[in-house]
């Protein structure tokens, strides 16, 4: 019994996060006409989400994109021209490594950044002491981090674009002896701007679901530091799940059904 | 009863463990009350089911003849604007400086011009006796400092119920004290309505005009403070003297 009682705890557990999730959801949503009104503070943690994940996002974009590289020359060996190794590289950055990877690396980061800090403020009584001014936490906090998340995350995917191809064609040039012509002519051929648009509109998805889960636990945060610790640990998971299943489900609307 | 807090029949449980098994109370407008109890008896739990920061499995608190919204956060907050409250640990918000902590709620719900909101977060902290330090961070007081910057939160918006959950608990007996007169002194001078949850005899005699005892979630002693001190035999004579005999449990 107890494998199969485990298996419905945890099957509960996740039914109850959904729920609580969904309902967060519908709270922020209603607080955006408030977007004006916490515009310092949005810009605020527009840059603590974007100027903090930088130097994380250079680093992962630049290997990302030299490991895209190694492994399509590798691929390709002699059965697919060596022209084509740049449009692979552009197209699989832009359309998948690029937003997947980033919302990883920002997800881990700035997921458990925001669940530590409300949990924080959950376990001090803050939260408490907010609502005690009549003042919504969702509305103050989370909207905010929210929103923030939601601008940034397309930005910091534009970025990590352009630095993993540039990565990709560094390693091309440089090691591969791929001649510098080949490899910007292969980022031409094929180029379509909806595969930039599809990579965008996913990030814009996956800074929601950090920023999401990240508020989620954080509110919902309980005991002391250990609760916090626990807090920050599922924020990151859970972020992390949903990229990767959202990422397939966009796929299937983005590609196959909105721009086939 | 319409002005002032009206408790009835008030119950609530965290999973198997009851906290609060019917309680009844009364607390007219302008009455300095002082709710006793040992830890973990449900004190505080009754302060955040009062303002709705909790909701209660049966009863109803209504304040000034309104019953208190459960699940509909508008008419919540704006009841809650009748109150403040001054938290055990403080809960300041720490990555706020004090300034920005006292001004807040005036910030967020009063037209003033940020010349009058400067104006009454300096008189706050004065009142409080911490005058400049609207620049520091809560993680640059002390303990004491960080209560009387909680009591200079609750005060600028001038409300009409002031909550305290155990303000003198953590600090050191003269610093305690000042937390005591500071408390009378805010009763007198604004003619709030203060509601004190406390363990504290000292603390309690001070600032208190009438008490309630709560014990295993029952109200088991109300009374002004010479009905308390009179009851020589009963629960307040025990947890006046601070003995382990006695009528109430020792765990």
């Amino acid at each position: 019994m107890a494998p199969i009682r485990y298996i419905g705890r945890v099957f509960f557990l996740i039914l109850a996060d959904t729920g609580r999730g969904a309902r967060l959801f519908v709270s922020i949503l209603q607080a955006l006409p408030g977007v004006p009104r916490r515009r310092h503070e949005i810009l605020r943690q527009m840059f603590v989400i974007g100027n903090g994940s930088l130097p994380l996002v250079l680093v992962t974009s630049v290997f990302t994109g030299a490991v895209a590289t190694v492994q399509a020359k590798y691929q390709f060996r002699d059965y697919v021209p060596i022209r084509f190794l740049g449009t692979v590289v552009a197209k699989s950055v832009v359309i998948e490594l690029g937003p997947v990877l980033t919302a990883l690396v920002v997800g881990a980061r700035v997921g458990a950044s925001i669940a530590a800090e409300l949990g924080t403020m959950k376990v001090t009584e803050q939260l408490d002491a907010l609502k005690m001014m009549a003042i919504d936490p969702v509305k103050y906090l989370a909207m905010p981090r929210f929103v923030a998340a939601l601008i940034m995350l397309p930005m910091l995917t534009i970025f990590s674009d352009g630095i993993a191809i540039f990565g990709g064609y560094s390693i091309a040039v440089y090691t591969l002896d791929v001649s510098h012509k080949v490899f910007t002519d292969g980022l031409r051929f094929l180029f379509d701007a909806r595969d930039i648009w599809g990579g965008l509109i996913k990030a814009f998805v996956f800074g929601a679901c950090i920023a999401l889960s990240g508020c989620l636990y954080g509110f919902n945060a309980r005991g002391g530091a250990a609760g916090v610790g626990e807090a920050a640990m599922r924020a990151v998971v859970t972020a992390a799940l949903l990229v990767l299943i959202t990422d397939y489900i966009l796929a299937a609307v983005i590609f196959q059904v909105l721009f086939a | 009863m319409n002005e002032g807090i009206c408790i009835r029949g008030l119950h609530k449980r965290f999973d198997e463990q009851i906290v609060l098994d019917g309680i009844d109370l009364d607390i007219p407008r302008g009455q300095q009350r002082v709710i006793l109890g040992r830890s973990g008896q449900g004190k505080s739990v009754l302060l955040k089911l009062i303002v709705g920061l909790m909701d209660p499995e049966s009863g109803s608190v209504t304040v000034d003849g309104e019953e208190v919204p459960r699940g509909r956060l508008k008419k919540l907050y704006k009841m809650r604007r009748k109150f403040s409250m001054v938290f055990q640990g403080a809960a300041l918000f720490d990555s706020m400086t004090i300034g920005e902590n006292v001004c807040l709620g005036l910030v967020e719900h009063t037209g003033h011009t940020s010349a009058e909101i400067q104006r009454r977060t300096t008189r706050a902290l004065e009142m409080v006796g911490l005058p400049g330090i609207e620049d520091k961070y809560p993680a640059e007081l002390s303990g004491g400092m960080k209560k009387r910057a909680s009591v200079a939160r609750a005060i600028v918006t001038e409300p009409q119920y002031l909550l305290y959950d155990e303000p003198t608990t953590g600090l050191d007996p003269i610093t305690a004290d000042a937390i005591n007169r500071l408390i009378q002194h805010l009763a007198d001078e604004l003619g709030v309505t203060s509601l004190v949850v406390t363990h504290d005899m000292r603390s309690a005699f001070t600032v208190g005009t009438r008490f309630a005892l709560l014990n295993n979630g029952k109200i088991i002693f109300e009374g002004s403070g010479e009905e308390a001190r009179a009851d020589r035999a009963g629960p307040m004579a025990q947890f006046i003297a601070g003995s382990a005999e006695g009528p109430l449990d020792s765990f």
